[in-house]
């Protein structure tokens, strides 16, 4: 069992990849190899192609990190020879043929909704005044009005893009669950990491756990990294 | 006659005899007037080591006044702080300040209670780095859901961070008996060990609290299956290995709250140290509750310390060590911050407490391990209590926590020379070998209290006390036995190993005397000593014939040992080969050798005037006789038995012989009732459950009440009978066999 030295964070919707700060620095310190995916969100396609170029780059096998739609994009992205585990960050895991869309369409009863704008010439944005509670609840109030006020435009195309083959079915995955998030519902969380198969931990957190809670990201890396899957 | 004045008696008696109000000897102690006031009125009992010093040295008291002083206040800290667990597997006491962790209360409260399917939701993971907390969390989280568990809540540390976690087994076999069941009714398999425990855990509403696994491995046996049972384990680890369990990462303290737990520890001198120093220095130890309590309790220890410059040297060390691997640097730093504060004397306690091998220690061992007279390591012990850098029991015992000792290591690799360092590992190892050495003689015949002791021992004044410190002691001293072995002070071990002999037949059950006994027979050979080796390999034959349950292993090392005491001439050892070999036998149900080797045993061992073995072997061949139906032949050998228990003059060991004899009496009485001699089987069972009454209640007790019921039953007294069935299950119950008891229950019922 050989130990993965390369890490690859690939962010979701609304935000960029400065988000990953505070888990990088852990990481760094560590020793490990860091990129981060400065995803453009307009198309799945796309943002695949800017992944895969990292991954190119790299000269061993990386852990493969996706938050929320980062999660699409690392199941289609992490076919790639270059990824030895997956660890999904509240994060979405398509099945094969599925997308944010799909996954998104039918809430269960009670789930809270939210507070994404009505699409403007083809791109979403997140309700500025419902973001710190929706969003990242367990942010300081300034940090979270910044993240509001700085918001990248989420492509529609990058939402109705489809999984072709989700990389969880060859990979050794993890999983992340954020107790308090009020984007993707916990349940659905345990559900899709159950489906994947991966090992799932929680975090009493919101949808910004990167942000919040890095140390909490950065065991479930870093044991993604050992290829700590118990069975040696 | 009175008792003797408590701390604040005795304080506020001194403190009138110098005339002094609280408000003066405030002032003359910089000890603050409420603190002294709450310490006179007895709500403040254990105060701190520094605090009493200074109001000591304020009441200018002399030195016997002074020491008294101390000493009370050192025994009220012992009450009050950390609490060693009495009971197997008790839950420890929560900590009074816990602070913070509301949602993740509730995650483990919604958890234990859900009504999920089978193995899901039976089980909690809580993991996270080392010093946010994970053991009190999980001792704060069992405290809340207690109620939701009527029968009740076991902890286990299964010392996943030590060079030796815990083994499987013996984590089942302290899980079994903290669910009540008897030793001996504990299987040696460990797979048949976790198949009775989950059997156990699918009725029962317990939880169990696994604290610091090590591995998947490790904790996979020890998993409820999906009954009533719970549990909850913590681990740095993520153990991603175990399936249906639910983790969950624990993560930094945040700000306020690590405010309001320095706040707390500060108590009411906060206010004074202002807001911002504190904040600063909540922020500087990164929400690590460990590095929040070391850091209070450095300020709290030293009235006259300054929060803010406090602040400053953290943040300047901070920038010092940045350029190192994180990890736990943030924790290191706190503890550098106390450890640079103390005297010399407690330094060098601190790093050398390092390289004791078990998990808590007392003064004895860690003056021995200081190198310092006895009076010297209570202070400075009592300064690394003040610190939060050891914690203390009620029982005297210490301990650190892990990362604390992992800096003390560090401590001792950096400040003292490789020559001082094995010095230390030589004299700790040596005291603890002889100290288990003098301690396990006790109970060897001919030994008992010692007449001349090495002076550094702290000799045992009875058997009770002896037995006490080989059990409370046994990973320091097993832990010294594989140092001394691997470094080759081969005579020490086999003294040491030698004593054990009768010592583990008081602890028969101790998980430890396969590898003791090993060890010795290891050093035997080393040293060319055919006969110990001998004797050592007899040693195991009997681990593994009665405790382990393995006659085949115990017939092999017989043999063995059989071997070099002929080669060697011992003729003692030959006869034990012997002997081993007929109880090996008979547990494989090979009766007619066992009755051969026996009868060879006791030929050997009645020239040689040892009774107690004689006896043994007399009553073995008995024993093959009964259980293959030649009760008259059996009678005939129980009573040659009892007649030598009952002669005085027979050489054996009149406690043994007591025992014995009622034993055997019972033996008779059962052989005579299948016989069909009932009226005298009844009289003489009953005579030796007489007899057995005034020992403690054992299993020979409850096996022969049985009988004894049986037998009325058969004689149509149906009213005595039923007696005797309830007694039988009393003792069942009180050695913790419920299925043995439940089955006498039923039969008392039946009966009537």
């Amino acid at each position: 069992m050989t130990t993965i030295k390369n890490i690859v964070l690939v962010h979701g919707g609304f935000v960029d990849g400065s988000g990953w700060q505070g888990v990088y620095d852990d990481l760094a310190r560590d020793g490990f190899t860091i990129r981060i995916v400065q995803n453009p969100t307009l198309s799945l396609d796309g943002d695949v192609a800017a992944t895969r170029q990292v991954l190119d780059t790299l000269d061993g096998p990386a852990v493969l990190v996706g938050h929320s739609y980062g999660g699409v994009v690392i199941s289609e992205a992490g076919t790639h020879p270059n990824v030895g585990a997956l660890a999904y960050i509240a994060a979405f895991a398509p099945d094969k043929g599925e997308s944010v869309s799909t996954l998104i369409a039918d809430p269960p009863p009670g789930a809270p909704v939210p507070p994404i704008l009505p699409p403007n010439n083809g791109f979403l944005f997140l309700d500025r005044d419902k973001f710190h509670a929706s969003f990242a609840a367990d942010l300081p109030a300034p940090q979270a009005a910044f993240m509001a006020d700085s918001q990248v435009p989420w492509g529609i195309n990058a939402l109705d893009g489809a999984v072709t083959e989700p990389a969880w079915q060859h990979k050794p995955s993890w999983y992340l669950v954020a107790t308090e998030d009020h984007m993707i519902p916990p349940p659905a969380q345990r559900a899709m990491a159950e489906r994947a198969g991966a090992t799932v931990i929680e975090a009493i957190g919101s949808h910004a756990v990167y942000v919040s809670q890095p140390a909490a990201v950065v065991a479930v890396i870093r044991q993604a990294a050992q290829g700590d899957n118990g069975q040696s | 006659m009175t008792a003797s004045p408590g701390f604040a008696e005795l304080l506020r008696h001194h403190r009138r005899a110098a005339r002094l109000t609280l408000e003066q000897l405030a002032d003359a102690s910089g000890v603050s007037a409420r603190t002294l006031s709450d310490m006179e009125r007895g709500r403040s009992r254990g105060p701190q080591h520094r605090t009493v010093a200074a109001v000591a040295d304020a009441l200018a008291l002399d030195d016997v006044d002074r020491k008294l002083l101390i000493e009370l206040a050192r025994d009220g800290r012992l009450r009050d702080h950390w609490q060693r667990p009495a009971g197997l597997g008790e839950l420890p006491r929560s900590v009074d300040d816990f602070t913070g962790r509301t949602a993740e209360l509730s995650w483990v409260r919604e958890l234990v209670s859900a009504e999920s399917a089978p193995g899901v939701g039976a089980v909690g993971l809580i993991t996270g780095s080392a010093g946010l907390g994970k053991t009190t969390f999980a001792v704060r989280a069992a405290h809340t859901v207690r109620s939701s568990f009527p029968d009740g809540v076991i902890f286990l540390d299964l010392l996943g961070m030590s060079p030796q976690p815990l083994a499987t087994a013996d984590a089942l076999h302290l899980l079994l008996r903290a669910l009540g069941v008897a030793d001996q009714q504990i299987p040696s398999d460990s797979r048949e060990r976790a198949s009775v425990y989950r059997s156990l855990l699918t009725d029962r509403q317990v939880l169990v609290v696994l604290d610091n696994a090590a591995s998947e491995k490790q904790v996979r046996p020890l998993l409820p299956g999906g009954g009533a049972g719970r549990a909850l384990i913590t681990t740095r680890r993520l153990l991603s290995g175990v399936e249906g369990v639910r983790r969950l990462v624990l993560g930094p303290l945040p700000l306020p709250e690590s405010i309001q737990l320095l706040t707390g520890i500060l108590g009411e001198r906060s206010a004074s140290d202002g807001e911002a120093a504190l904040t600063r220095l909540a922020e500087l130890c990164g929400g690590l509750p460990l590095a929040l309590r070391i850091i209070g309790n450095r300020l709290a220890s030293r009235p006259g310390w300054d929060a803010a410059e406090l602040a400053a040297r953290l943040a300047d060390e901070e920038r010092r060590l940045d350029q190192f691997k994180a990890g736990d640097l943030k924790i290191a730093n706190a503890f550098g911050m106390s450890y640079e504060q103390l005297a010399d004397p407690a330094r060098r306690m601190f790093r050398r407490l390092a390289a004791i091998p078990g998990a808590d220690f007392d003064a004895a061992l860690a003056a021995i391990a200081g190198r310092m007279p006895h009076e010297d390591a209570w202070e400075a012990l009592d300064d690394l209590v003040d610190l939060g850098l050891l914690h203390d029991s009620a029982t005297g015992r210490y301990r650190f926590h892990d990362l604390v000792r992992l800096f003390a290591r560090d401590r001792l690799h950096q400040e003292e020379p490789a020559a001082e360092r094995d010095a230390l590992t030589g004299r700790t190892v040596s005291w603890l070998l002889r100290m288990a050495t003098l301690a396990g003689r006790w109970f060897e015949p001919g030994y008992g209290h010692p007449d001349r002791t090495d002076p550094d021992l702290a000799v045992p004044s009875s058997a009770q006390e002896a037995d006490g410190w080989l059990r409370v002691s046994v990973d320091n001293w097993l832990g010294a036995l594989r140092a001394a072995a691997s470094s080759g002070r081969h005579s020490l071990v086999l003294d040491c190993a030698e004593a054990m002999h009768w010592f583990s037949d008081q602890w028969v059950h101790g998980p430890h005397w396969q590898e003791v006994f090993t060890l010795g027979a290891e050093a035997a050979a080393a040293l060319g000593d055919l006969a110990q080796q001998a004797t050592q390999l007899n040693y195991l034959a009997w681990v593994h014939a009665i405790p382990l349950n393995d006659p085949q292993t115990a017939l092999r090392h017989a043999t063995t040992a059989m071997d070099l005491a002929t080669r060697s001439g011992a003729t003692a050892q030959i006869a034990w080969a012997h002997g081993y070999t007929a109880i090996a036998q008979r547990r494989l149900g090979h009766f007619d050798e066992a009755v051969a080797s026996a009868i060879r045993a006791a030929e050997l061992f009645e020239p040689l005037g040892d009774a107690d073995a004689y006896f043994a072997c007399l009553a073995n061949i008995g024993h093959c006789l009964r259980d293959t139906g030649r009760y008259n032949q059996a009678v005939e050998h129980y009573r040659k038995a009892l007649a030598l228990a009952d002669d005085p003059h027979s050489g054996m060991t009149p406690s043994i012989a007591a025992h014995l004899r009622a034993d055997t009496l019972a033996h008779i009485g059962r052989c005579l009732g299948l016989l069909g001699r009932r009226r005298e089987a009844i009289d003489m069972i009953t005579e030796a459950i007489g007899l057995m009454e005034a020992f403690d209640t054992t299993y020979a007790q409850a096996a022969a009440l049985e009988v004894l019921a049986a037998f009325l039953a058969d004689e149509h007294q149906a009213e005595e009978s039923r007696r005797a069935y309830v007694r039988a299950a009393e003792v069942h119950e009180a050695i913790g066999d419920t299925d043995a008891a439940g089955r006498c229950r039923n039969l008392a019922t039946a009966g009537s």
